[in-house]
């Protein structure tokens, strides 16, 4: 069974000041987790820590989950930037520094994924599972907000990861586009069989979740269901 | 007459469409990382260690480069960290280097040629010899830009995308900020300052509004800079007469002054195009 065991870890920015201290819990597959906390606790360093952004300041991570995908907080995203909704997928298809080099060298490709023809098919069955497939080549700075949310999932569906880690999908949706992505997110979760870690500040109906953990004190509780 | 003035002036030309394409290529993600201030800080951090160097007599080129990332280590450092005073604090680094830049060109007399030509440059005097010592070797950049590319693309977009897919975007950037050292250092050397600024980012300004992606951006940056740089030549080529007195315009100045105006035209013309089309959707 694929695991997340996270054994006393302290994540922040500095060893002085971590933002989290000591935190230990696991996460099984096929599990949708809610982390929630008031704002400036600490979960998006949690998040990212998790993710492999940021290395913790200390304890260990035991992790056997074959791929994570991180969605960043979409207030974060460079709306201006010129891209496409399929080249902000197809630029994450880049091979490593030397695995390129060997692909050029002996047979002329770039891309991590064997062929342009077989990327295009990935990168459709991404956008078409999260419903933006008609969309792929609007500028991704005519995306609302809850389409540059589906296309950063489709984003992350693209390396078929079996974690998926999201930092405030629902903020900046209304109450149609809330209910809408995670439906997304149960349906994926059924689907690809896939562990979703997400936060939120909105108020989400526990039939969403299966455990919701809670940031206080520098420290992770676990929130029975039923409770507030 | 013109084609004689071509011929003659092949290295400068030369040396000009290729150091400005170079500049405008790196221009877009100085524009698109939001680092513009870095960039034209940087190009005075440059401009002084170029003078550094040619008062010290060691004119070399990793010399250079070595002083202006020494130089521009402690912003890199700043503004990597993003505080809200980043901006005040490299228009500061700006007046510094620039006024260092004005001591140095004053320790070495003759103070108005040589502070013309740290500024404004004379490409028209670009030798035979600093084509091949100088421009030349610049081409070696545009294989090492394009193989980061993808690299830099997803780096400057999404850093933390990039992280995950093992990317090394500390490298990257490190190999970017490098390239970007070189070029502007040489092209500080043969053009000015200013020449190296404004081509750095007038192209990206140009061409970033309408750009639908990354490649076209570049394509269209490039384009426009080296359209720039002809127009540039071609006016100061043509005399003009004001007030009894016939003069050519400065070539450098001329270039910078196409490059603005082709700017101004774009978005005048984007101004005016949506303009209509609101006009138009109205009625």
């Amino acid at each position: 069974m694929k695991t997340l065991k996270i054994n006393n870890i302290s994540a922040g920015y500095t060893r002085q000041h971590p933002l989290l201290q000591d935190i230990s819990f696991q996460i099984k597959e096929k599990q949708i987790v809610l982390l929630e906390g008031p704002n400036g606790t600490g979960k998006t360093t949690l998040l990212r820590t998790l993710a492999g952004i940021l290395k913790p300041l200390s304890g260990t991570m035991e992790n056997n989950f074959s791929r994570a995908a991180y969605v960043p907080q979409i207030r974060n995203m460079d709306h201006s930037y010129p891209l496409s909704v399929k080249e902000c997928l197809q630029m994450t298809a880049v091979a490593g520094f030397t695995e390129r080099l060997q692909n050029f060298l002996l047979f002329f490709k770039f891309s991590r994924i064997n062929s342009a023809k077989e990327l295009d098919m990935r990168i459709d069955a991404a956008l078409k599972e999260t419903g933006m497939l008609h969309k792929k080549d609007i500028p991704l700075s005519s995306c609302s907000g809850g389409e540059l949310q589906r296309v950063l999932i489709a984003r992350g569906l693209l390396h078929n990861p079996d974690f998926f880690i999201l930092d405030e999908p629902l903020s900046f949706l209304d109450r149609k586009g809330r209910t809408a992505l995670l439906s997304l997110l149960k349906k994926l979760q059924r689907k690809k069989r896939m562990t979703i870690l997400m936060t939120s500040h909105d108020d989400i109906h526990e039939t969403m979740f299966n455990r919701k953990l809670i940031i206080e004190n520098k420290n992770l509780k676990e929130l029975k269901r039923g409770k507030k | 007459m013109i084609l004689e003035f071509i011929f003659f002036y092949k290295f400068p030309i030369l040396a000009g469409i290729t150091a400005g394409i170079l500049l405008a290529l790196a221009g877009v993600f100085v524009v698109l990382r939001k680092t513009s201030l870095f960039g034209i800080t940087m190009s005075q951090a440059a401009g002084t260690s170029v003078l550094l160097s040619l008062t010290a007599g060691f004119q070399s080129e990793i010399f250079i480069m070595i002083l202006t990332s020494a130089l521009m280590l402690p912003f890199f450092i700043i503004t990597g960290r993003n505080t809200k005073y980043s901006g005040a604090i490299l228009t500061g680094g700006f007046v510094f280097f620039t006024s260092l830049g004005h001591l140095l060109t004053a320790a070495g007399a003759n103070i108005t040629n040589h502070i013309s030509r740290a500024f404004f440059g004379d490409i028209l005097t670009v030798s035979d010899q600093e084509w091949t010592d100088l421009a030349l070797p610049l081409l070696v950049v545009f294989p090492v830009f394009f193989y980061i590319l993808p690299y830099l693309k997803i780096v400057t977009f999404d850093r933390d995308e990039a992280v995950i897919g093992g990317i090394n975007a500390g490298f990257v950037e490190g190999v970017f900020f490098i390239l970007l050292v070189y070029i502007l250092s040489i092209s500080i050397r043969l053009f000015g300052s200013l020449f190296s600024i404004a081509q750095m980012i007038l192209p990206a300004l140009a061409v970033l509004y309408f750009s639908s992606g990354v490649n076209r951006a570049l394509i269209f940056a490039a384009v426009f800079s080296t359209a720039g740089t002809i127009a540039g030549f071609l006016i100061s080529f043509y005399p003009v007469e004001i007030g009894g007195n016939t003069f050519n315009f400065p070539t450098s100045s001329a270039i910078i002054l196409a490059l603005a105006a082709g700017v101004a035209f774009i978005h005048g013309l984007q101004f005016t195009v949506r303009l209509w089309k609101n006009r138009y959707s109205q009625h």
